[in-house]
């Protein structure tokens, strides 16, 4: 059972790597192989030299002859001792490397600019360990080995400790449930690995070479053959180890699924919008046509009728619509924006603003968690990305019949500006949720709502770097995640 | 998701019930944790008396727990996963130093050999080894018979090019042609010699050494573990007496039960029937009483040289006590 719970892992990770082929993954799968040279030579060891019964065997290797193929291996103490001190010190480090990659809050993110130290301690111990130096060291010196000993276990426990503190931290640091989600599956791997590790992390590699000198015999105490656990204490950890790991490795194969699902999607909606693009050019020239048309005739009207409000009104909205149109126009026709450092307190407020133009009695409930946000954008075509989504919340709340404000969050998030916009409505229905964001779809039964918010806030959100996605939240409405690149962070464009 | 994570769950929960509830009922018997080594010598007497129901007539459950060597036993002895144990001759002179305590005496060995491959450059001249390539097992009798073996010639191991292994590897190194030369024990020994065929010879034994040592074997425990179960440590040398009594009787028999226990063919195991000379208990009473049993221990102490101080009594690490009254 250890033997196969380990294999699965070391083979899941190989091919969650071919897979996504990113760092993450390879630092996963370096982690799962030292745990695995680990387990390997320790169960090779064991199966060597015996004292397990058999419901412990039955455990370990599952059949008489798995055990019997690694008591044959041809292998000297020294190599078999070697291999596992290479397992047992490059596991801890590795896991804290793997933590640390995926921690994005402030002290994390200063230690990956010295990750490098991280290498010092594992490197001089596993130095020490190769059995020709430890013997050469210890020869004689048994102050020495006990120091050894302990260091190495330090060493070991410290970065354990580290590396699962290292993912707590971050998961407290994390307050979008979305990212949380995603976290959770990638620290339970963690998790899995540490809880494998910590069967046999206890145990001094060095017996293995160094059994038969009666100095380090009686010293250290046993070892690798004594099972730590009870019978039914190893099923516990095993079995938990499998399911911390399948819930793991399940939820980031199912997670890449969604992934290439969203890809298949977005090269969906890439085809139709070239395919309305020539459509949606043809219908702003032709809008903009009959609207400049309609200045004409409005400012022709309004010297007939200089002192009548309704005309002066009705030419700023004319303008107004003239404007938009082109900030469409733009968006749809290029995949460049020109970004600037801006402060993203004045778009919200202007999306804002743009909400009120049309529903002047719109109310919003702004959490702002964190002042002085800066971000690169194009300011007027951000605020009308963000101003669409306000008034489709705005909308879905009034239809339901629900007289509160819109709820809009903003703040820092890992790697990320995240705005959340929530609303009380009824909620995307599901079947609609790979339609929302086509150039002139509309779930709204209204002739006012022309299907082209959603496509452009995408878009615009796209062409700031950032992406869309959309949940239900905990009053069974929308919610929708607006994630922007933050300002200085080390932005590679994966995920975070 | 949430299903799958219900699923594995009750999965989980399930398979940690069935491990857990996967030891045995209490059976009214005091278990012993006995440790065995995968042959017939450590067996024979051991399985005879668990088969013949001589342990349970003394209230004895036995949990038998496979090792490769005494030395290990010893250790694992020493952390208190192992009750009793079954020692060969290498081992003992952990127990001269004090680390454990000669209960039961089992017999004197041959099992332990030097074998060389005649292919490799390897002749029944020992000085033939200089240089060549030999797997031993360290702290074990085949080891001192390799020692001896060098000795004999004026070598020693730092003349030849030492591989430090376990029997089971060495099996596989030397039938694959991985080493020139090995020492090893019985019946590993057989395999190597079943394996290589006529290459194969044996270029030194424990009969080789006669004359310096006695290949003896033993049951062992803790000094403080035979102290808290004197009644128990009574109780099973009886039973182990009435399995040495019933294999003398029936060899075949016993055979085919170590044969099962080790899960390896019957001929295996009946070809090593003459790895000793089996005493039954009786022979044993009589050999402890005119003073053979505590001389082959002198003897052997003797051979283990400056390894252990050759002042120590054997009465003080071998219990004859127990033994006697075992008998009675």
């Amino acid at each position: 059972m250890l033997l196969a719970l380990v294999s699965l892992m070391l083979l899941t990770s190989i091919v969650l790597l071919a897979i996504r082929r990113d760092r993450r993954c390879l630092l996963i799968a370096l982690t799962c192989a030292s745990l695995a040279l680990f387990i390997f030579s320790i169960l090779t060891y064991i199966a060597k030299k015996g004292g397990i019964g058999r419901e412990i065997s039955a455990i370990l290797y599952g059949t008489r002859s798995v055990r019997d193929w690694f008591q044959y291996l041809i292998m000297t103490f020294e190599e078999l001792g070697a291999l596992t001190a290479a397992g047992r010190y490059s596991f801890p480090l590795l896991l804290l490397v793997t933590a640390l990659d995926m921690a994005y809050f402030d002290f994390a993110l200063r230690i990956k600019k010295h990750i490098w130290m991280l290498f010092i301690l594992p490197l001089l111990v596993s130095v020490c360990y190769i059995p020709a130096v430890f013997k050469g060291l210890i020869d004689g010196r048994e102050m020495l080995l006990r120091l050894l000993v302990i260091l190495s276990s330090c060493y070991v426990y410290s970065y354990l400790a580290a590396a699962l503190a290292m993912a707590a931290a971050e998961y407290r640091s994390i307050t979008l449930p979305f990212f949380r989600r995603r976290f959770i599956p990638r620290s339970m791997i963690l998790l899995s690995l540490a809880m494998v590790y910590a069967l046999y992390a206890a145990q001094d590699p060095a017996q293995i070479y160094m059994f038969y000198r009666s100095d380090y015999m009686f010293l250290l105490g046993l070892w690798y053959l004594t099972p730590g656990l009870s019978q039914p204490m190893y099923a516990i950890v095993l079995v938990g180890s499998i399911v911390f790991s399948v819930l793991g490795f399940v939820y980031l194969l199912r997670y890449m699924s969604i992934n290439f699902d969203s890809r298949k999607e977005e090269i969906t909606l890439k085809r139709n919008a070239s395919t309305a693009s020539r459509g949606i050019s043809m219908f702003i020239h032709g809008t903009k046509n009959e609207l400049l048309s309609m200045d004409i005739l409005l400012r022709r009207i309004a010297r007939r009728y200089p002192d009548d409000a309704d005309i002066a009104k009705l030419m700023e909205i004319n303008s107004s619509l003239g404007e938009r149109l082109q900030s469409l126009h733009r968006s749809s026709k290029s995949d460049c924006s020109l970004l600037t450092l801006t402060a993203l307190d004045p778009v919200i407020e202007k999306a804002i603003r743009q909400v009120r133009s049309r529903y002047p009695e719109a109310g919003f409930e702004i959490i702002r968690k964190d002042a002085g946000i800066a971000i690169l954008a194009d300011g007027s075509i951000l605020s009308e990305a963000i101003g669409n989504l306000l008034m489709n919340a705005y909308e879905a709340q009034r239809e339901n019949g629900q007289d509160v404000p819109v709820r809009l969050e903003y703040g820092l998030e890992r790697l990320w500006v995240s705005i959340r916009i929530s609303d009380r409505g009824k909620g995307i229905d599901p079947r609609h949720l790979r339609q929302i964001y086509q150039p002139f779809y509309s779930s709204k039964n209204s002739s006012q709502n022309w299907g082209m918010g959603m496509y452009f806030s995408k878009n615009a959100i796209k062409g700031h770097l950032g992406s869309i996605r959309y949940e239900r939240n905990e009053w069974g409405g929308s919610c929708f995640i607006i994630l922007l690149p933050k300002l200085g962070s080390p932005y590679t464009g994966g995920e975070a | 998701m949430k299903k799958l994570i219900a699923l594995i769950l009750i999965a989980a929960i399930a398979l940690a019930g069935a491990f857990a509830s996967g030891s045995k009922e209490d059976s009214g018997l005091e278990k012993v944790r006995v440790a065995y080594m995968t042959n017939y010598a450590s067996l024979c007497s051991l399985v005879a008396g668990m088969e013949t129901g001589a342990f349970a007539e003394q209230g004895i459950e036995v949990e038998l727990v496979e090792f490769a060597d005494g030395p290990t036993i010893i250790a694992a002895m020493e952390s208190g996963s192992i009750d009793i144990g079954y020692i060969g001759h290498g081992a003992h002179k952990l127990c001269i130093n004090g680390n454990a305590e000669i209960f039961a005496f089992s017999h004197v060995g041959n099992g332990d050999a030097v074998i060389g491959l005649r292919s490799h450059g390897v002749t029944e001249d020992p000085a033939s080894l200089k240089g060549k390539s030999v797997g031993y097992a360290s702290g074990t009798s085949s080891e001192l018979i390799l020692r001896w073996a060098l000795e004999g010639v004026g070598l020693t191991m730092d003349d030849i090019t030492a591989y430090e292994m376990d029997a089971a590897a060495i099996t596989s190194a030397m039938t694959s042609g991985a080493l020139d030369a090995c020492a090893n024990w019985s019946p590993a020994t057989f395999t190597i010699l079943d394996a290589m065929g006529d290459d194969a010879f044996i270029l030194a034994d424990n009969v080789t050494f006669s004359d310096r040592s006695a290949s003896v074997a033993s049951w062992i425990v803790m000094e403080e573990w035979a102290a808290e179960n004197h009644d128990l440590l009574v109780r099973f040398t009886k039973a182990l007496y009435k399995g040495m009594d019933f294999r003398a009787e029936n060899i075949e028999q016993t055979a085919e039960w170590v044969a099962a226990v080790l899960g390896t063919s019957y001929d295996t195991v009946y070809a090593q029937r003459g790895d000793a000379e089996w005493l039954t208990s009786t022979e044993l009473i009589e050999q402890i009483n005119d003073g053979t049993i505590e001389s082959l221990y002198e003897v052997q102490k003797q051979s283990f040289g400056s390894e252990v101080d050759p002042a120590t009594p054997v009465s003080d690490y071998v219990m004859f006590d127990i033994m006697l009254e075992a008998a009675q």
